[in-house]
């Protein structure tokens, strides 16, 4: 089973758009009862900067900056109260313009040997062409996208493969999904609908990265 | 290009020191520092061929890209993640005299039939006592923890917080009971009992 | 797929009267009944969990029911509890059937309240599921031009073509409604996104329906209980009765899974003949009904007591690979599933025949106490 491949799921939620940092700060969160105040007093806050923000609490790390706000955890018990932490602040930044959301899922798979990881790159792409030129070719990177999203939402979903090193194994795939929507270009000041996504499709989006992640393992890399 | 020379390069060895366990692969973390009011980005940089850190000064960003020779490196990551986890949504039937309550869950990877469990105050954090009540919700995950290495079975109760709290959460949502009161007069006249 | 494997269920004949009760062990109870050529009403529903389809729907499907036509009344004598899950589906199928729900005071404070809960779900999958039926029939009601019925005191909610047959509602008392308003007007000010609706007092409001099924009577007793007002619960209906209730019934669907605040004698000795026929679903979720003292109760009135399922509390979590469950077990022994359990009770009466008694059927996990 999938659920039983993975060492590590990271989950992370991103929305582009025109921010001011400054504002999301652990204290802030505590005051709008987002997080407990003990938390926020716990929080390892790496920066705060009118154009920066950056923190981390034990469950969850955030980082903002004028067109950028990520939170992520790899800590599965948290997926949904990062997702209602994000929503809790957009409803109080709600005049926050945003135009893009990603839901992001990263999992992190040991290969039981050097072999298995090599077979990958072979299983990927048609190596063998490129010995002509290269005498030990590997596949580093490999990017993928479906370009129109099946349920017909704008954005993309696209998939990362790459070496992992964060698994215990010495040798790992990084599987990184991202699930992006965005908003069409005669969209604007629906931003809320954005937010609202994140909400309605973050079961879909947990299901879909888990049916990627488990088709590219079963297609490409299981024996 | 700047080359940092050692005295500016004082500033930044302020950061910590640090290496992968076997040498080689380094996490990759990034490190923000404020110096002289710009925001310095420091990532540790995989070039082992790098002899000497180069700065990249582009409007209010100084890149440094750091040879891991000196040994300018960002902190490893603190491997801190969960897996192997079951988990459930949960809600509050009944807070018990015994410092108990009993609750109904819905298990978060299979949503077919119910359960129904009684959970100890005791597991409840302290932060998340003020949202003790029936009907409030929360999520419960057992599974594996790893912490910067040491493995340990965990249970996480945590209560769900999308709180309305100041006067513009207030307006939000008379906004959406006037909202929804505004559906329902459209509803009403048509549906009005015989 | 049938209702269930391995069983056919068949049709009733125009001049027999049916009462089916469908019990699932805590995803829902319904009662299908037949009023006699062809015409049909459906109180409550349930669904298993496993495919999410509506019970009833399956049941009057599988004896060919015309569903579209012949379906001509659905009650719903709860809205916020575990007692109508599927009913949407129902409902959007029999395009001819009237829709009953408990009368309120405010009828629009209440559908404030309903589509306020209804805000917070916004499409997930994890829903609190009576909230999201109850809206669906909502919709479906403001699209089809045939108004609500209400269920109250004394209210006749349908009459058969051959007027051989009637429902009428016993239940809510204008006490109970009153109290439900106050309710209303608190879980309103309440509102809350983190937090799940919990009604009080959900029963009081119940629907106990009275069916006159040609010669004979039967009484649907939903989950009212007892309470400690006349003006309220079974003590309105037993002080209240007289102008109503023409015929003593013959069956009786037992209120509130058989609690001892669905329990009154005078159930028995006013309303029902000596060794009425009693139905009723066991509730199996933290704890269990009905208990056996109350079991000896009934069966003291009756021999003829059944159950759509055993009264079991299942004490074990849901079945799971072994890691799973052992990390479960050790921090918490107290999690246990509510078991999908279908029973059925079918009790047949020819219409006409003054003389003639029920006969009963088992099916599935029904059993007969």
């Amino acid at each position: 089973m999938f659920n039983d491949r993975f060492e590590i799921y990271t989950l992370s939620i991103v929305f582009l758009g025109d921010f001011n940092p400054v504002i999301v700060q652990p204290f802030w969160l505590a005051n709008k009862k987002l997080i407990g105040e003990r938390e926020a007093e716990d929080i390892d806050i790496k920066l705060i900067h009118k154009d920066l923000v950056s923190f981390k609490a034990d469950w969850f790390t955030l980082e903002l900056n004028k067109a950028r706000f990520e939170i992520r955890t790899s800590q599965q018990p948290y997926f949904e109260a990062i997702r209602d932490l994000t929503l809790g602040t957009f409803k109080f930044l709600k005049e926050t313009p945003i135009n893009g959301l990603g839901i992001n899922h990263i999992f992190h798979i040991p290969f039981r040997d050097a072999e298995q990881n090599r077979q990958l790159g072979y299983s990927l792409v048609s190596l063998d062409k490129f010995s002509g030129f290269f005498r030990d070719p590997r596949v580093l990177n490999l990017q993928v996208v479906e370009q129109k999203r099946a349920d017909g939402r704008t954005g993309n979903v696209s998939v990362a493969l790459s070496p992992s090193t964060e698994t215990t194994s010495k040798w790992g795939l990084a599987i990184n999904i991202n699930d992006n929507f965005m908003l069409a270009p005669d969209q604007t000041g629906r931003e809320s609908e954005l937010v609202e996504l994140l909400n309605s499709e973050w079961q879909n989006s947990l299901d879909r990265a888990k049916i990627i992640a488990d088709g590219i393992w079963s297609t490409f890399a299981a024996e | 290009m700047k080359t940092v020379t050692e005295a500016n390069k004082s500033s930044i060895l302020e950061l910590p020191v640090t290496k992968s366990l076997d040498g080689s692969n380094l996490i990759n973390e990034t490190v923000y520092q404020i110096i002289s009011d710009q925001i310095v980005v420091v990532q540790s940089s995989n070039d082992s061929s790098k002899k000497d850190a180069t700065v990249v000064n582009d409007g209010n960003w100084l890149d440094f890209d750091v040879p891991k020779q000196i040994g300018l490196f960002a902190p490893p990551a603190k491997k801190n993640y969960f897996n192997r986890s079951q988990k459930w949504i949960g809600h509050i039937l009944r807070i018990n005299e015994d410092n108990t309550f009993s609750a109904k869950l819905e298990d978060l990877n299979d949503l077919t039939t119910n359960e129904y469990a009684e959970f100890s105050l005791l597991e409840v954090s302290p932060d998340d006592h003020e949202l003790l009540d029936v009907g409030s919700v929360f999520y419960w995950s057992v599974g594996y923890e790893n912490k910067n290495g040491t493995v340990r079975k965990a249970s996480v109760l945590k209560f769900q917080r999308l709180p309305i709290v100041d006067d513009a959460e207030i307006k939000r949502r008379i906004a959406l009971i006037d909202d929804v009161v505004d559906n329902v007069d459209q509803l009403i006249k048509k549906i009005s009992w015989e | 797929m049938g209702i269930i494997v391995d069983i056919t269920f068949d049709k009733p004949d125009p001049d027999i009267a049916e009462v089916t009760i469908i019990g699932t062990g805590g995803y829902g109870e319904s009662c299908v009944i037949h009023m006699g050529n062809g015409e049909w009403a459906v109180v409550d529903s349930c669904f298993d969990p496993s495919y999410e389809n509506c019970l009833p729907l399956l049941y009057l499907k599988e004896i060919g029911v015309d569903i579209k036509s012949e379906v001509k009344l659905i009650v719903c004598t709860h809205w916020h509890d575990d007692h109508i899950k599927g009913i949407s589906q129902l409902y959007l199928n029999a395009e001819a059937s009237e829709f009953c729900f408990s009368s309120v005071v405010d009828l629009k404070k209440f559908l404030q309240l309903v589509k306020l809960d209804y805000t917070k779900y916004n499409g997930q999958k994890i829903s609190n599921s009576s909230t999201v039926e109850f809206n669906k029939c909502l919709e479906i009601l403001e699209q089809r031009t045939v108004p609500p019925k209400k269920a109250s005191k004394n209210n006749v909610l349908y009459t058969a073509r051959t007027q051989l047959s009637q429902i009428i509602s016993l239940s809510p008392s204008d006490r109970s409604q009153l109290d439900f308003d106050h309710d209303i007007s608190t879980l309103i000010n309440g509102f809350g996104e983190n937090k799940r609706i919990i009604i009080n007092e959900p029963n009081s409001t119940s629907v106990v329906l009275f069916l006159k099924l040609g010669q004979h009577r039967a009484i649907l007793g939903a989950d009212l209980e007892v309470s400690g007002d006349n003006q309220t619960g079974w003590l309105d209906i037993l002080d209240n009765h007289q102008n109503i209730l023409d015929k003593k019934s013959s069956l009786l669907k037992i209120s509130h899974h058989g609690s001892e605040n669905g329990y009154h004698n005078r159930i028995w000795l006013e309303l029902l003949i000596p060794n009425a026929i009693g139905q009723l679903t066991p509730y199996n979720k933290g704890y269990k009904l009905p208990k056996e003292s109350i079991i000896r109760k009934y069966l003291s009135h009756t021999p003829d007591l059944y159950i759509t399922s055993n009264v079991t509390l299942h004490d074990k979590p849901k079945t799971r690979d072994k890691q799973t469950e052992k990390m479960i077990r050790a921090f918490n022994t107290t999690v246990r599933e509510s078991k999908f359990y279908l029973g059925i009770v079918r009790s047949r009466i020819p219409l006409n025949d003054v003389n003639a008694n029920w006969s009963t059927e088992l099916f599935g996990k029904a059993l007969k106490l």
